[in-house]
C-alpha cells in the first residue's frame, strides 16, 4: 500500500504503513528521558502523587499538543509542505511566518548536534561493557572512567587524552547520516520498523533481569528489588535527607526500633552535618506546585512536543490516513517504554544493588553514566546485561536523533530543491561542526551541551509549542484545525477537545514556561546567561553557530523563488 | 513495597499498556482494511 500526494512541490515520498510512521514517531520520542530523567523524578516526588500529576499533563497537555502539531504537518504536507518553515508560510499565507518557523528547523539542528556527541557515549559504553572495561571496583573509578571517556576534565581532552570517544562519535554520526542518505520509507521508516521491536525487546531482557535481582547483598537485607520498587512508587514514605540530599528511606513496615538504627547509622556516616527526617504522602505531594511543573515538563519534554519532527513526520501521511489514532498509539507507545518499563528498572536497580542514596537526587547522566554502569557490573552477568542495555540506550537515541535531522533536510529540499545526497552532505556539515564544538568544550560541566540544551532543547521548545498553538488557535482557527485532526480518523476525538486546546493546553504551557523562566532569570540568575555575558567560548561559540545558521536559513528561504510561486498557486484556503 | 505503591505501579502500568493495546488493534485493523476491502471487491 503505498500513496502519493498530488501537490505542487511535495516530494514524490510517503510513508508505507500506518504502522510505519507510527513506530517513527514513538520512535522519535522514546530517547534519554525515558530511561534517565522520569524514574528520578517519580521517585523524588512520590509515585503516587507524581502519577496523578503525569497523566493530568498526559491528557491535558500531551495528546492535545501533540494533535495540533500533527493537524499542522498534515495541512502542510496537503499544500506541498514539509518543513516547520513552509508549515508556518503555507498554513498563514504570511512572510513573517516562515522566518519564525525557521526556529522549527534550527531547534531540533542544534539539539541533533548533542545528541551525536551522547550517542558516541552510548556506543562506547556499549562496547566497554562487552569487552571488561568496565570491570571496576567503587564509585570514584566509575566517576573517573567518565570523567577520562568523554573528556569533561577540560577543553579538548577528549581529543587528546588517549579516549576511544572520538571513535564512537563519528561512528554515531555516519550512522544517522546513511539513515537520512536512505530517505524517509528506505531509511527511517525501515530502520524504525526493525529498531523499535528490538529496542522493546532488550528493554523487557533487561527488566527481567532487575526484577528477578530479589536482595542482592545479604550484607545489605534492605537493598532489595523491593524496596527499590516501593521507593519508586510508594505514595506515602519516610525518607532521610542529609543537607538536603535523599540518602536512605526507612521502610514502611520497620519497627520504631528500626527506624531508630537506620537514623542513627545515617547520622553516623555523616558526622556534624544536617540530617532530617521528611515524610511524602499524597496530600502533600498533590498541594506542591513543583510536583505539577515537573510532571507536565516531563510530558512535554518526553513526546518531543515542539521539536519540529511531528510537523515533518505527519507531512508525509496521506490525506485520508487516521492521523488522531496514529498520533495516540505513539504517545501510548513512548508511555509503556516510560513507565512501564523504565518506571520498573532504573531505579529498582540502583536501589537494590547501591543502595537509595546512589538512586536519588543523581542528574540524569549521572545516573545513566555513573551510577548505572556500576550498578551492571555489580550484578550477576551485569557485563553482557550492561552491554545491551547501552546498546538499547544508542537505538533509543539514534530513532531520536535521525527524526530530529530530517526537518533540515525536508527544509532544504523544498526551499533549495536540493536532492538528498546533497541535502545529507550540507546538513551533515552542519552537525559535525556544531557536533565537534559540543564534544570539544567539554570542561567547566560540559558547557557546550548544558549551553546548546538551555537554550535550543529548551527554551525554544517552548517557544515553538506556543507558535504551533498561536497558529492553530489564532492564525488557522481551531475549527479548521479539528477538522483536519478528524479528516479520515475512526476514533471519535473527545467532546470537549477544542475547550481543551483553546484554554486548558495554552494555560498549562503558560504555567511551566513562566515557572522555568522565572526560576532561571529570577530567583537564581542562570549559569547559562551568565556564561554568555562572560563570553566563555564553549558557551559563546555553540550559539554563534546557530545564529550563523539561522542566517543562512533565512537566505535560504528568501532566494527560494520556486517554492514562493508555487505559494501563491496554493493560496486558496481550502485546497 | 505497599499496598498503595502497589496499587499506584499497577493502575499505571495498566493504564499506558492497555491504552497502547487498544491503539495497537485499531491500527492493525485500519491496516488491514483496505486489503479486505480489496478481497471482497474481487
Amino acid at each position: 500500500m503505498r500513496s502519493e500526494i498530488k501537490s505542487g512541490t511535495s516530494l514524490p515520498v510517503n510513508w508505507n504503513s500506518q504502522l510505519g510512521v507510527m513506530l517513527a514517531v514513538s520512535g522519535s520520542a522514546v530517547g534519554f528521558g525515558n530511561f534517565l530523567r522520569f524514574p528520578g523524578l517519580a521517585a523524588q516526588f512520590g509515585g503516587g502523587a507524581f502519577m496523578i500529576a503525569y497523566f493530568c499533563a498526559f491528557v491535558f497537555l500531551g495528546v492535545p499538543l501533540c494533535w495540533v502539531e500533527w493537524a499542522i504537518g498534515r495541512r502542510s504536507g496537503i499544500l506541498g509542505g514539509h518543513s516547520c518553515a513552509s508549515a508556518f508560510m503555507l498554513i498563514s499565507h504570511s512572510t513573517v511566518w516562515k522566518y519564525l518557523g525557521i526556529a522549527g528547523v534550527l531547534a531540533p539542528l542544534g539539539i541533533g548536534m548533542y545528541y551525536m556527541y551522547l550517542e558516541g557515549w552510548t556506543l562506547g559504553y556499549c562496547y566497554s561493557m562487552a569487552t571488561g572495561a568496565l570491570n571496576l571496583h567503587g564509585s570514584a573509578a566509575f566517576a573517573n572512567f567518565f570523567t577520562h571517556f568523554t573528556g569533561s576534565a577540560a577543553d579538548g581532552a577528549a581529543y587528546s587524552g588517549g579516549s576511544s570517544l572520538p571513535i564512537f562519535f563519528f561512528l554515531a554520526i555516519a550512522v544517522n547520516l546513511v539513515v537520512l542518505y536512505r530517505g524517509v520509507t528506505k531509511g527511517i521508516e525501515w530502520f524504525c520498523k526493525r529498531s523499535m521491536p528490538l529496542l522493546l525487546l532488550t528493554a523487557l531482557i533487561v527488566l527481567v533481569r532487575v526484577l528477578t535481582l530479589g536482595t542482592p547483598n545479604p550484607e545489605f537485607p534492605h537493598r532489595s528489588v523491593d524496596q527499590g520498587l516501593g521507593y519508586m512508587w510508594n505514595p506515602s514514605k519516610t525518607v532521610l535527607l542529609v543537607e538536603d540530599r535523599t540518602v536512605e528511606m526507612v521502610p514502611a513496615n520497620a519497627t520504631p526500633q528500626e527506624k531508630g538504627a537506620i537514623l542513627q547509622k545515617v547520622m553516623d556516616d555523616n558526622p556534624g552535618r544536617d540530617v532530617r527526617c521528611e515524610e511524602i504522602s499524597l496530600i502533600k505531594g498533590l498541594m506542591n506546585p513543583e510536583l505539577w511543573i515537573a510532571a507536565a515538563g516531563q510530558i512535554f519534554f518526553s513526546l518531543s512536543i515542539g521539536f519540529g519532527t511531528v510537523l515533518t513526520y505527519a507531512s508525509y501521511v496521506a490525506r485520508r490516513k487516521d492521523i488522531a489514532l496514529v498520533s495516540l498509539t505513539a504517545n501510548a507507545a513512548n508511555e509503556v517504554v516510560e513507565v512501564g518499563i523504565a518506571g520498573m528498572m532504573i531505579v529498582p536497580a540502583a536501589v537494590s544493588l547501591l543502595g537509595v542514596a546512589a538512586a536519588a537526587g543523581a542528574s540524569t547522566f549521572g545516573l545513566g553514566f555513573t551510577v548505572l554502569p556500576e550498578v551492571f557490573m555489580a550484578m550477576p552477568g551485569g557485563q553482557f546485561f550492561g552491554a545491551l542495555f547501552f546498546a538499547l540506550l544508542f537505538l533509543a537515541a539514534v530513532t531520536s536523533s535521525i527524526s530530529i535531522l530530517q526537518p533540515s533536510m525536508a527544509f532544504l529540499e523544498e526551499f533549495w530543491h536540493l536532492r538528498r545526497s546533497q541535502s545529507v552532505v550540507v546538513v551533515g556539515m552542519l552537525i559535525i561542526v556544531g557536533a565537534f564544538s559540543v564534544s570539544w568544550y567539554t570542561g567547566n560541566g560540559m558547557i557546550a551541551l548544558n549551553t546548546l540544551d538551555f537554550w535550543m532543547g529548551t527554551m525554544c521548545l517552548y517557544l515553538i509549542s506556543a507558535l504551533y498553538l498561536t497558529l492553530f488557535l489564532g492564525v488557522w482557527g481551531t475549527s479548521n484545525g479539528l477538522r483536519e485532526l478528524s479528516r479520515g480518523s475512526r476514533i471519535p476525538l473527545p467532546r470537549g477537545l477544542g475547550f481543551v486546546i483553546k484554554w486548558v493546553t495554552p494555560s498549562i504551557l503558560l504555567v511551566i514556561f513562566c515557572s522555568w523562566l522565572y526560576n532561571n532569570m529570577f530567583v537564581t540568575t542562570s549559569e547559562h546567561i551568565l556564561n554568555i555575558a562572560r563570553g566563555c567560548p564553549g558557551a559563546v561559540f555553540p550559539l554563534a553557530w546557530m545564529v550563523a545558521i539561522y542566517v543562512f536559513m533565512a537566505f535560504v528561504v528568501h532566494t527560494s523563488r520556486k517554492f514562493h510561486k508555487i505559494v501563491k498557486k496554493q493560496s486558496s484556503p481550502e485546497l | 513495597m505497599t499496598i498503595p505503591g502497589i496499587i499506584t505501579m499497577l493502575l499505571s502500568i495498566g493504564f499506558v499498556w492497555t491504552l497502547l493495546i487498544v491503539c495497537f488493534i485499531r491500527l492493525i485493523k485500519q491496516e488491514n482494511l483496505p486489503q479486505r476491502e480489496k478481497i471482497s471487491k474481487s
